[in-house]
């Protein structure tokens, strides 16, 4: 009876002296230091010492029918040209634990091209082991390319900027940035968990994503646009007018055309946040 | 130690059966699957259904951590075990390794049963995976995970021994005086963490992306940090709880009710 007694009796008082502490202290008390932090250290500001490294391509865009280009974590720009040379500046960021490190890695790894005899060219990063003492590979293209060149460029991670561009692309991308500005004939996207901000396009268009949030400001040109867009447990905020079907209270379907509608746009969206403007 | 192994065989030998049986289970879930992978169902919905055995364990373990005590006052072998001329926390400390077995076994179990079950459809089920992650950076990673589980379990496992233990020493209300500890246990084990964090702010951080080698993925951007200083009063805290476990268990447990 004695131990039962005493055990109920110091229970009672760590209550009493825990009840206390939550009383004065309130609960947000009990949070204390943080057990985890997240220190961010974006590419341009890398606390690691780096090592960089260019490569240059031209081709002549006579010999060439299409170009390839995948990354990670690094950034595409793809610039329209004038000239019949397309041009790929790729520069590789090696970031070790020491100089030496991201030095001696540097000179084992370089952006390959390889060409098909089908035209096609494709430039990529071998994926070539780091060892412990590695704390990053990030590469950035810069392309200039010349009009009506097929381009196909994805990303996982990183950014994709495509400037001016006439002719036919192609993207895929998965958590990353794309910006497309003032582009010219048909723009094909694979998305997911990303950001699309596609100005002034002047074409057709066709996208199939999911969870990522799609900006498209349209040219309102002669040939006008058709719409075709299916939406599931997403929204659709649009500054034409479109014929608009809801299904199961979770499936938009929205349909139209401006002007002669020639130019179609096909948008497949789930989870995701399409804005559609013919400026 | 000889009697340390005699008592951690007893354990072992205790939870044969439960464990042949979860992995009997498991085994049997994962052939179903099989079958109806080959029949009607897509492979995303087998993905789906693929980790319930594995999403159960932890619950199970939890269980069993109270199970294996509450048997030793079912089937009476409580006064026996309370009596031999061993100190308290060989018992607790036994039958904390013996869950440890446990898992390890089922893990291994179920594991090893979805890749022999599935080996025809892994590059299919996993192959994306596969192409973005090296083999050896996922086992390595996987077996840190596994020792962190450990980790985190070994807090479960310990509050619930306490818990049963002063439930004990209670005559009535046993089940809410258990849960009563489990409370004050966790209160007491989070206010030691914040009191005695300024005492090990001399401990460095463990980068979890180093240990994790999270280069190896391609992930340079961002270093999550381990603050080890307000964990290892925690640790402490689990400790001196332990330890309390033992001792009460040994001097003041009652067996007749």
């Amino acid at each position: 009876m004695k131990v039962r007694r005493v055990t109920l009796a110091v229970l009672l008082l760590i209550t009493a002296v825990a009840v206390a502490d939550i009383w004065y202290l309130g609960v947000g008390a009990f949070s204390g230091p943080p057990h985890f932090e997240v220190k961010l250290q974006c590419k341009d500001s890398c606390d690691y010492p780096s090592s960089v490294k260019k490569q240059r391509f031209t081709v002549l865009s006579s010999d060439l029918t299409s170009i390839q280009i995948e990354n990670q974590y690094g950034e595409i720009t793809v610039r329209g040209t004038e000239g019949d040379e397309m041009t790929v500046v790729s520069t590789i960021t090696v970031y070790g634990d020491t100089e030496e490190d991201a030095e001696q890695y540097l000179e084992t790894v370089q952006v390959i091209e390889t060409k098909e005899d089908s035209g096609a060219a494709e430039y990529m990063l071998p994926n070539v082991p780091a060892g412990p003492e590695i704390r990053g590979v990030i590469v950035n293209y810069e392309v200039d390319l010349p009009k009506n060149l097929a381009a196909s460029v994805g990303s996982q991670y990183g950014t994709i900027r495509a400037d001016e561009v006439e002719g036919e692309m192609e993207i895929s991308a998965s958590f990353s940035d794309v910006m497309v500005h003032g582009f010219k004939g048909i723009l094909k996207a694979d998305t997911e968990f990303s950001t699309l901000d596609i100005q002034d396009l002047a074409g057709s268009f066709d996208l199939d994503d999911s969870y990522s949030t799609v900006k498209l400001d349209l040219v309102d040109v002669q040939e006008g646009y058709r719409f075709d867009l299916r939406l599931e447990y997403g929204s659709l905020h649009h500054n034409m007018p479109l014929e608009k079907k809801v299904d199961d209270g979770n499936v938009i379907r929205a349909a139209g055309k401006t002007q002669a509608g020639n130019f179609p746009i096909r948008i497949r969206s789930s989870f995701g946040t399409v804005h559609v403007h013919v400026k | 130690m000889g009697k340390f192994l005699r008592l951690l065989r007893k354990d072992l030998e205790a939870s044969k059966w439960p464990v042949t049986m979860l992995s009997g289970v498991s085994l049997i879930w994962y052939l179903f699957l099989r079958l109806k992978l080959e029949s009607t169902w897509s492979l995303s919905q087998v993905m789906f259904l693929l980790w319930f055995p594995l999403m159960f364990l932890p619950f199970w373990l939890i269980w069993e951590s109270f199970q294996t005590l509450r048997t030793e006052w079912r089937e009476d072998t409580a006064y026996t075990l309370i009596v031999l001329p061993v100190p308290g926390w060989y018992i607790t400390l036994s039958k904390l390794l013996a869950m440890f077995v446990e898992y390890s076994l089922l893990l291994a179990v179920n594991i090893g049963g979805i890749l022999v079950i599935f080996r025809t459809q892994l590059p299919e089920m996993f192959g994306s995976l596969l192409q973005e992650l090296p083999v050896s950076w996922l086992i390595r990673s996987m077996f840190i995970l596994y020792l962190a589980s450990l980790g985190i379990f070994t807090y479960a496992i310990v509050f619930i021994q306490l818990a049963f233990v002063v439930s004990k020493m209670v005559g009535r209300l046993q089940g809410l005086v258990a849960l009563w500890v489990l409370a004050l246990a966790s209160w007491f084990v989070n206010r030691m963490g914040i009191l005695l964090e300024p005492l090990f702010r001399w401990v460095p951080p463990v980068s979890l992306d180093r240990l994790f080698h999270m280069e190896r993925v391609g992930v340079t951007y961002d270093s999550f940090l381990w603050n080890l200083s307000p964990q290892i009063g925690i640790w402490l805290a689990v400790l001196a709880l332990f330890i309390l476990t033992a001792w009460l268990l040994e001097e003041y447990v009652e067996i007749n009710e």
